[in-house]
């Protein structure tokens, strides 16, 4: 925080030069050689006069005009913004900005310019944030905060008010990390060390966020975006015996019991509030997935009430289908084993999720990991987890190898779970199996008439989809993929089922990338030796037509391939 | 009725020729055979053996153990068979060691100090002073007797010399020891039934040889007496040693004398002259005599060359003679027959090895030996983790070499089910090792046998090797056809070629001498330079080959980067294909740096460099093999590039490039699994959805044709899988929609699925054996035997052993005290006794005295009388 250091340094120096400040100057005077040390003495003397008394207000002008050439002269725009920002704490403190009661009419109309001066000078502080320099930024967030705190700690009634007019530097300040898009190093740092650290920031930047999404017209979605990005970066209030208690503002909120800072129920409902105006913004595809990774998380501990709100959001969400459905799952799951939600067809819409796409895409790691806990309950029917069994058999026949080694042991452990799945992989003749029985039209005593495959692919539903008569010829065949390490894990299908249970966990994160990463990363041992093939082919791209010599068809496809290059 | 004891035993006695009535002096003289006194005693003691049954005892209290199940203990039979007892006999011993030492104990008890009287026959009370003077008389003589001076006894005692202390051996000075504080020593060896024994058995079979060999009479010999006897009879035997060398000594020398006069007989030839020393020889006349040629080196010689420098020369050359290559029997030439046959099983036998690989069988004996440790440690392991309560730690993938692959992992996994549920208590460490031992051996026995296959082939492979090489020497076959095809006169070429060029050792070097070459000039460059540094020509060669190697394949990609001809190409890989029979890690490593540079290029698309390297490496190395340290890789880097570039369904458009690397991806994957049959879903996946697109956009391209032809491939290649409909048949319906090209396609697919449909059948997977529940303790053994114990955990069978024994020790410890303290008992009693009748005695006496003087006092003088009268 550069901001900071420079703020404290300055600090002191002030403190050290305070009383004697005539006396320091000269004294420093033959030190300075730079415009730029001389500038700083200036901006320290301008400020010390302006806390001397009012005939110097005035100095707040040229002090704000430094403040804008930020441009050009960063550092002392620096300087000068810091300086003013003591300045106004101390006024502010003072009660110099508001109009008391018995204050004459020049004094009025000086606390009337004064709020002017301030104003304005928020006004330049909040066109820095999303600036590209992150000193900048975090500067002007660690400045607007010290008037938000000098403003919310006069009074309960006053501070009340600093935090919820729309005038306030707070909400001004929530408004502008909403509305610049480029803001995200601002929103992360407001959200750990401010909202994260302090209650009362907390709960008033969920009020805030859900006043600035009702009020912004423009745009929507990328606000909304910003929201999302803003309220991910807060930790939402822990356990139910939670007792909010760290406030940002030096005076403590009342203890009167109707006090909403006080309540941990009352910053839930702020929190709930807050997220379902999102859910009611516009939202693009993006940004639901971000809402969805977040869920359950930090959405769900917020919801106590009104669940089937969320409950729809996630259902839409579900629906959408592809990578949105797969991210909902989760949610719609934990809503489903912890608060009771009632999804019909829950299984079917799983299931209608199992699709080619699923074991290529990047989210299938997670995916396993849900599906897995999913079907683990032994309660489940049997011909349902034979759907899915046999689904996924069918779809590893053009799945990539992370997703078959997968795969194969899950297959395993569901048919160590439900031992009826065992006549997927044995099912010795008997008339009594249907899968022999619709055969019977040719010697039906025989074991050896070939059989129609019952599964049907195109059935949504699961648990009539006949896969529980079916037999696993997929998983047979790819005992002969080409990756060895693939080939051999396919073949404990056909070994006895010994192990009870294989940790699907090792089986998770295998991809292209480590297959091969991991042989290509180790040495040719020279004690195994390379095998080589033993005969020299007289030709390998060409073939002897007649006298001449033509492209054969590795040549062929080789020559293409390479002129397309 | 029977007979009375008395007459039993007089019938007994006389039967045994024991008291035979009496004979007449003559009789007896006639006899002469007397009965031996030996025999008699053993007579003696059979008859007191009969009569007297509670003498006798068969083997103690221990009954037989379970009878019905041991077929060795049952009773009478095995270990305690027939051992009789006297427990009679070893009673009185123990009594009488007891008097011998208990006795004294007892009676020194509660005094201290005093002298012990360690003269010879003291304190006995069975000697007389006679006898007792004689003993110490003879014992003074013997210690005189082997004094150093005596020459008379230096003869058979000089050996037995040796220190002495107090005018005695060291060694009876010893034995004196012993028998003073050893009583234990000693009682174990007068009475094997007084103390309870370790090895009580053993010592009982001792026991009952001894009293078997009790009836003999033996004058049993001193050990001095048996160690003279066998010094006498190694003497002997050295002696006669001696004299039979003496005499064969003789007799060579006898017939070395009658071998000067044989020596003419046997050479009939002329003798060759000694050779003269050279130094004798005078120049002139040794030439005028030879009268033939002289060796230069001899003439040399002649000349005045040093002397030292000949006789090196000499023997230099009789070294070179030594070594040199005699004449063998040249190989016979094969008729056409038999070299066809040698080819065919040479054929045969690499299609075996190829088969083996295939299925991942092949295991050389290192990987054996890593394969046998890692499967220990893995035994190890689960054992450990199954001990702690059936907890997985280790990682499951692992042992599919998910996390560190290897070629093992089927042998593992095999291990792995076997062993699985195997938990502490069930482990037996010799039970497994031996089996698995079994199993190496037979593996290793296997692998013997495949080894003497590959050293023929390795030598045929070399010698291939050579004719290759030969070949290109030549500018043969091989590079001539390349030279004709691209009509470039190799005439032409040939006279802007150098015949010796510098060894490139890196790409750079080779390609300042390639590049101004033209491009069909390659292939003879390096046949030229391959030759040049043939590695038998120079040691440093191999090297300065293998680096060229590498360079050879950055070339390939270099080439194929620059649109070089397709024919060259080719050469160069031929080339490589030869060369990596030698340098079969250094090239293997350059395509490896290829693959990985692939792998790692962001995007992961190939160059034309690579899809080149894909093509060498399809035909330099066996694509069939289960894991192939190259192979695998590639295979897998093209999955990977054909999943991510697979249209996506709704594609609108074909990418031709995609499309044109795809299909050559597919095409080589088809191809390398000519043979082996493997699955790629990749492969499938693509072409599925590259033809989708296809017939979606219905713009006919020229690539079509290529991926139906990979289709078809595929479709023959994989005919067999059982899941050869769930694969194909999505194919069906987008064939129609790509026109007539698809039609020969579309029925050659239905016809295989027709097919296949007939033929498939539900799987038939698990017909295994039922796997019997797993029992170690207890097993099931073989001629069971109830006395011995099969735990086997060793630590618990020793401890119970032992156990057992300080039991035994403790029981037999406890009777010999409670005898002990009996015994001390008696004596008491007897001594108590004895003492209360010399009181009683005494004191009869005294009041007997008493009374009779008061009588003399009382009677007077008639007292006296009496008194004399008794005196």
């Amino acid at each position: 925080m550069p901001g900071i250091i420079a703020n404290d340094a300055v600090r002191k120096r002030k403190r050290d030069d305070g009383p004697k400040t005539d006396g320091a100057k000269p004294r420093k005077a033959p030190k300075t050689t730079s415009t730029g040390q001389s500038t700083r003495t200036r901006i320290l003397h301008l400020e010390e006069q302006i806390l001397q008394g009012r005939e110097h207000y005035n100095n707040t002008v040229e002090l704000q005009s430094l403040v804008q050439e930020y441009e050009t002269k960063p550092r002392t725009a620096t300087l000068a913004a810091v300086g003013l920002c003591r300045v106004f704490c101390r006024l502010i403190a003072a009660e110099a900005l508001v109009k008391t009661g018995g204050a004459t009419d020049g004094e009025a109309k000086i606390a009337q310019w004064l709020k002017g001066r301030l104003r304005e000078y928020v006004g330049s502080l909040l066109t820095w944030i999303g600036s590209p320099e992150a000193a900048q930024e975090s500067t002007s967030l660690a400045l607007l905060m010290r008037i938000v705190k000098a403003e919310t700690s006069q009074g309960s009634k006053r501070s009340e008010q600093a935090w919820r007019t729309e005038t306030s530097t707070f909400l001004k300040l929530i408004q502008a990390l909403l509305d610049r898009t480029d803001a995200e190093g601002a929103r992360q740092e407001f959200g750990e060390k401010y909202a994260d650290e302090y209650d009362d920031v907390r709960f008033y930047t969920f009020l805030a966020v859900k006043q600035v999404l009702k009020l912004s017209s423009t745009q929507p979605e990328d606000i909304s975006g910003n929201a999302i990005d803003l309220l991910s970066h807060m930790e939402s209030p822990p356990d139910s015996d939670y007792q909010p208690e760290t406030w940002y503002s030096t005076d403590a909120p009342s203890a009167a019991t109707n006090n909403p800072l006080l309540s941990l129920a009352s910053h839930r409902k702020a929190a709930q509030e807050t997220w379902l105006t999102i859910f009611r913004s516009p939202l693009t595809k993006e940004n639901r997935k971000r809402l969805l990774t977040l869920a359950t998380s930090q959405i769900l501990p917020n919801f106590s009430t009104r669940l089937e709100l969320l409950a729809d959001f996630l259902t839409d969400s579900f629906n959408a289908g592809g990578s949105l459905s797969l991210l909902a799952l989760n949610s719609i799951f934990h809503l489903i084993t912890h608060q009771n939600l009632d999804y019909p067809d829950f299984y079917t819409k799983l299931y209608s999720l199992l699709d080619e796409d699923v074991l290529h895409s990047k989210h299938r790691s997670r995916f396993f990991r849900l599906l897995e806990t999913f079907l683990r309950s032994e309660h489940l029917p049997a011909a349902l987890v034979a759907s899915f069994v046999k689904r996924l058999a069918r779809l590893s026949l053009q799945a990539p190898p992370g997703a078959i080694v997968w795969i194969v042991p899950w297959v395993y452990n569901c048919v160590k779970a439900h031992p009826g799945l065992g006549f997927l992989l044995h099912r010795p003749y008997h008339p009594a199996h249907r899968i022999y029985s619709t055969q019977a039209k040719a010697g039906s005593d025989s074991a050896t008439i070939a059989v129609k495959d019952p599964f049907n692919m195109l059935e949504p539903n699961p648990n009539s989809t006949g896969a529980i008569d079916s037999s696993l010829w997929e998983l047979e065949s790819l005992q002969s993929h080409y990756h060895p390490n693939v080939a051999t894990l396919a073949r404990i299908l056909g070994e006895q089922f010994t192990k009870r249970e294989y940790v699907l966990e090792d089986f998770l994160d295998h991809s292209y990338a480590s297959l091969v990463g991991q042989e290509l990363g180790r040495e040719v041992s020279a004690k195994k030796g390379v095998e080589v093939e033993w005969a020299i082919p007289k030709r390998i791209v060409m073939e002897e037509v007649g006298e001449g010599l033509e492209l054969n068809g590795v040549g062929r496809l080789l020559t293409g391939a390479l002129k397309a290059m | 009725m029977p007979p009375s004891q008395l007459k039993a035993l007089k019938t007994r006695l006389r039967e045994k020729g024991i008291t035979a009535p009496s004979k007449t002096k003559t009789q007896r003289k006639s006899d002469g055979n007397h009965v031996n006194p030996k025999d008699r005693h053993t007579a003696l003691q059979q008859i007191r053996d009969d009569f007297n049954p509670f003498e006798l005892r068969h083997v103690s209290t221990r009954p037989a153990k379970f009878p019905s199940t041991s077929i060795y203990n049952s009773a009478g039979s095995g270990k305690y068979a027939k051992v009789l007892h006297r427990p009679g006999v070893s009673k009185s011993a123990g009594e009488d060691m007891r008097r011998q030492y208990l006795l004294p104990e007892m009676r020194r008890r509660n005094k201290t100090g005093g002298l012990v009287d360690r003269r010879i026959g003291e304190g006995d009370e069975g000697m007389t002073a006679e006898q007792r003077a004689v003993m110490r008389f003879t014992k003074e003589k013997e210690g005189r007797r082997g004094g150093v001076f005596d020459l008379e006894g230096s003869d058979d005692e000089g050996g037995m010399m040796g220190l002495t202390h107090g005018g005695r051996a060291i060694d009876e000075l010893e034995v004196d020891d012993m028998k003073g504080s050893g009583k234990g020593s000693e009682s174990e060896d007068e009475d094997a039934g007084f103390l309870v024994k370790k090895r009580r058995r053993e010592d009982e079979e001792e026991d009952d040889v001894e009293e078997a060999g009790e009836g003999q009479p033996d004058v049993k010999k001193s050990k001095k007496e048996v160690m003279q006897e066998v010094i006498a009879k190694s003497k002997l035997h050295k002696y006669e040693r001696q004299k039979v060398k003496e005499d064969d000594e003789d007799l060579i020398d006898k017939l070395d004398a009658g071998m000067a006069d044989l020596l003419p007989l046997l050479r009939s030839q002329q003798v060759p002259p000694p050779p003269p020393a050279p130094i004798e020889i005078q120049p002139g006349t040794t030439a005028n005599e030879a009268g033939m040629k002289i060796d230069p080196e001899r003439q040399k010689l002649l000349d005045g060359m040093d002397r030292a420098q000949a006789d090196k020369d000499y023997e230099k050359r009789l070294r070179e003679l030594a070594q040199d290559i005699r004449a063998k029997p040249s190989e016979r030439t094969k008729t056409a027959e038999e070299r066809a046959k040698e080819e065919a099983e040479r054929l045969k036998e690499l299609e075996e090895r190829r088969s083996k690989r295939m299925i991942g069988e092949e295991l050389s004996e290192d990987e054996e030996e890593e394969r046998r440790r890692a499967v220990d440690d893995e035994h190890a392991e689960d054992i450990a983790v199954d001990a702690l309560g059936n907890e997985e730690v280790g990682d499951d993938a692992e042992e599919f070499g998910l996390a560190s692959a290897g070629v093992e992992s089927i042998q593992k996994t095999r291990e792995e089910v076997q062993h699985v549920d195997e938990d502490e208590f069930d482990f037996d460490a010799d039970l497994v090792a031996s089996a698995s031992e079994a199993e190496l051996s037979d593996q290793e026995s296997e692998a013997d046998d495949m080894s003497a296959p590959g050293e023929v082939t390795e030598v045929n492979q070399e010698q291939d090797e050579e004719d290759e090489f030969v070949k290109g020497f030549l500018g043969g076959a091989n590079a001539t056809p390349i030279a004709d095809s691209s009509n470039n006169p190799i005439l032409n070429g040939n006279g802007a070629l150098a015949f010796t060029y510098p060894c490139p050792r890196s790409h750079a070097e080779l390609l300042s001498i390639v590049e101004p070459l033209p491009v069909q000039q390659l292939p003879t460059v390096i046949q030229r330079i391959r030759a040049l540094y043939h590695p038998s020509l120079s040691a440093a060669n191999k090297e300065m080959m293998s680096d060229f190697s590498r360079a050879l394949v950055d070339h390939l990609a270099y080439m194929a980067e620059h649109d070089q001809p397709l024919p060259v190409i080719e050469q160069v890989i031929r080339h490589l294909h030869s060369l990596s029979r030698t340098y079969a890690i250094p090239i293997a490593e350059a395509f490896r740096t290829h693959l990985l540079a692939w792998h790692e290029r962001p995007g992961g698309e190939p160059s034309k460099g690579d899809l080149v390297i894909l093509t060498a490496i399809g035909s330099i190395y066996p694509t069939s093999d289960h894991f192939h340290q190259i192979v695998t890789p590639a295979t897998t880097l093209m999955g990977r590039w054909l999943a991510v570039n697979a249209p996506s369904p709704g594609a609108k458009t074909m990418d031709e490039r995609r499309s044109r690397v795809g299909a050559f991806m597919v095409g080589l994957c088809v191809r390398w699994q000519a043979l082996s049959k493997r699955l790629a879903p990749e492969a499938v996946r693509f072409t599925l959805r590259v033809l989708s697109t296809i017939a979606a956009t219905t713009t006919s391209s020229a690539e079509v044709a290529e991926h139906l032809e990979n289709l078809t491939a595929m479709a023959e290649l994989w005919k067999a899988k059982t899941a050869f409909i769930d694969i194909f048949e999505p194919f069906i319906p987008m064939l129609p929609n790509l026109g007539s090209a698809a039609a020969a396609a579309s029925q050659h697919l239905s016809t295989l699925l027709k097919s296949s449909r007939q033929t498939r059948y539900p799987l038939l997977l698990h017909n295994h054996r039922p796997q019997p529940l797993r029992t170690s303790n207890p097993k099931f053994e073989e001629g069971f035997n109830p006395d011995k114990h099969y735990d086997p955990d060793r630590e618990r069978s020793d401890a119970a052993k032992l156990r057992k024994e300080v039991k035994r020790e403790k029981k037999g410890a406890v009777r010999e005290l409670r005898k002990d303290g009996a015994f001390v008992a008696r004596e008491e009693l007897r001594e108590k006794r004895e003492r209360d009748a010399d009181f009683v005695k005494r004191e009869r006496r005294l009041v007997a005295e008493i009374a009779q003087e008061g009588r003399e006092n009382q009677g007077g003088g008639g007292g006296k009388g009496r008194g004399k009268g008794r005196r």
